[in-house]
């Protein structure tokens, strides 16, 4: 219980330093003389010259089902990491359910690999 | 209490103390290894380089580009900082021990995985086309190399049976290192590793051969360098991390006359695993993002689940 004492008082100190040091800048910049005329340098940076066109937030539809896909297995591992710490406790038993768990994943694996979710168009 | 604050202020102070020299030391290594000798200027062989670095970025003037999410393009940098400290205060080294957490291991991984929200959170809000790009390849990189990372984990907490790091080094001191059980799971959590901090060959959100300098193109003075803080630090937690899992963390020789020597036993591994994401930046070109991909999902994701079924084997065979 302690130790998460600890923790919470040091990420209220992490959050302050967190905040302190990219900030650094806009108490350096009052002491500074700053020609804040020059436009050019506000805009978004496009090799050098005006931009041409504003940016289009999109992306490619691939990440969408690559993500979905990720989502499926970032669950299984959340589920199997209790299961890991409590390896040798569980028997046989608990192995032969884990890895059937992981199986029955597996051939989902397999199913979104045939089918041509991982495949770069 | 008074112990584990002291402890903290340590290990923070390290971390942050560590990063300007380990910047000089990568200029250095990465110049003689391509045959040239990096730094010269400032000072003996370009030794206060870092010092030099720091003062012009602190007196860098501090840019928001046009059209940008100020809110989100302020907090990213901050955000990357956090995660990394927060990182880093689980973590022990030899007997130093700040936060003693029975989960030290899963909160290592959560708070490093979370810190690329600040590569895409910077990405996202600056309105430029190369930050954008970036951004959504730092998002795409979790998407990769999450899973063998998790997978190879957990292989080795079956065989260890604990999250908590210094239960890790017990067993390690009964039975040997980790790595001769689990080589596969090393091989994995180490390249996973570098692409978790987005270190060539994986350095796909920085790209600066490509993408400008990637997510944070537009960014300038402290706010740029918390980028590099955030990115340092994650190099030394993790491969303090690797040394913890694999290589025995602080245990060695004279360790239980001389506590101090297991510091500098884990510091010594843990340098060299620091050492090689210079050794790998010099060598390695970049992938192709698809290729990235590719590799994580057909390659490694495979390797790590056999890797469990290995390690299950081994926790019934070594007991």
């Amino acid at each position: 219980m302690e130790s998460y004492l600890v923790l919470f008082v040091f990420s209220l100190v992490a959050i302050a330093v967190a905040l302190l040091v990219p900030n650094i800048n806009l108490i350096t910049n009052r002491f500074l003389k700053i020609d804040k005329k020059e436009e050019g340098k506000y805009e978004p940076y496009e090799c050098g010259i005006p931009r041409i066109a504003p940016l289009n937030r999109r992306y490619f539809a691939f990440f969408y089902v690559l993500a979905l896909v990720f989502l499926l297995f970032d669950l299984e591992t959340v589920f199997l990491f209790p299961w890991a710490v409590a390896f040798r406790k569980l028997g046989v038993l608990g192995v032969v359910e884990a890895f059937l768990f992981v199986g029955i994943l597996l051939i989902g694996f397999l199913y979104a690999l045939f089918k041509g979710a991982l495949k770069w168009e | 209490m008074s112990h584990n604050f002291l402890s903290l202020l340590f290990i923070v102070g390290l971390m942050l103390v560590a990063v300007p020299p380990i910047t000089y030391l990568e200029r250095k290594v990465l110049g003689h290894m391509q045959q040239r000798p990096g730094p010269m200027v400032v000072g003996p062989h370009g030794i206060l380089q870092p010092l030099a670095d720091a003062i012009k970025l602190i007196f860098k003037e501090d840019i928001i580009p046009k059209g940008a999410d100020r809110l989100l393009f302020m907090i990213a940098p901050s955000f990357s900082v956090f995660a990394a400290l927060l990182a880093a205060s689980v973590v022990p080294i030899g007997f130093i021990n700040a936060v003693p957490m029975k989960s030290a291991l899963l909160f290592v991984m959560a708070m490093s995985a979370i810190s690329i929200y600040a590569l895409f959170l910077a990405g996202y809000s600056s309105n430029d086309k190369y930050s954008f790009l970036a951004g959504m390849r730092a998002a795409a990189q979790v998407l990769g190399y999450e899973l063998p990372m998790g997978f190879a984990l957990m292989g080795v907490v079956i065989l260890f049976g604990s999250f908590d790091f210094r239960e890790i080094v017990r067993w390690q001191e009964l039975h040997g290192w980790g790595i001769l059980y689990q080589p596969l799971a090393f091989l994995i959590f180490l390249i996973m590793m570098v692409a978790e901090v987005g270190r060539p060959p994986f350095d796909l959100p920085e790209g600066e051969s490509e993408l400008v300098g990637g997510f944070h193109t537009e960014y300038s003075g402290m706010r740029f360098a918390a980028f590099f803080f955030g990115e340092y630090i994650n190099i030394i937690v993790l491969s303090l991390v690797v040394s913890l899992l694999f290589f025995g963390g602080w245990s060695g020789p004279f360790v239980d006359k001389f506590p101090v020597l297991g510091v500098i036993y884990q510091l010594l591994k843990a340098g060299f695993f620091v050492f090689l994401t210079f050794w790998l930046r010099a060598t390695f070109p970049r992938y192709r993002f698809d290729q990235m991909l590719k590799i994580m999902w057909k390659v490694f994701l495979p390797l790590s689940i056999l890797n469990l079924f290995i390690a299950a084997l081994e926790a019934y065979v070594v007991g």
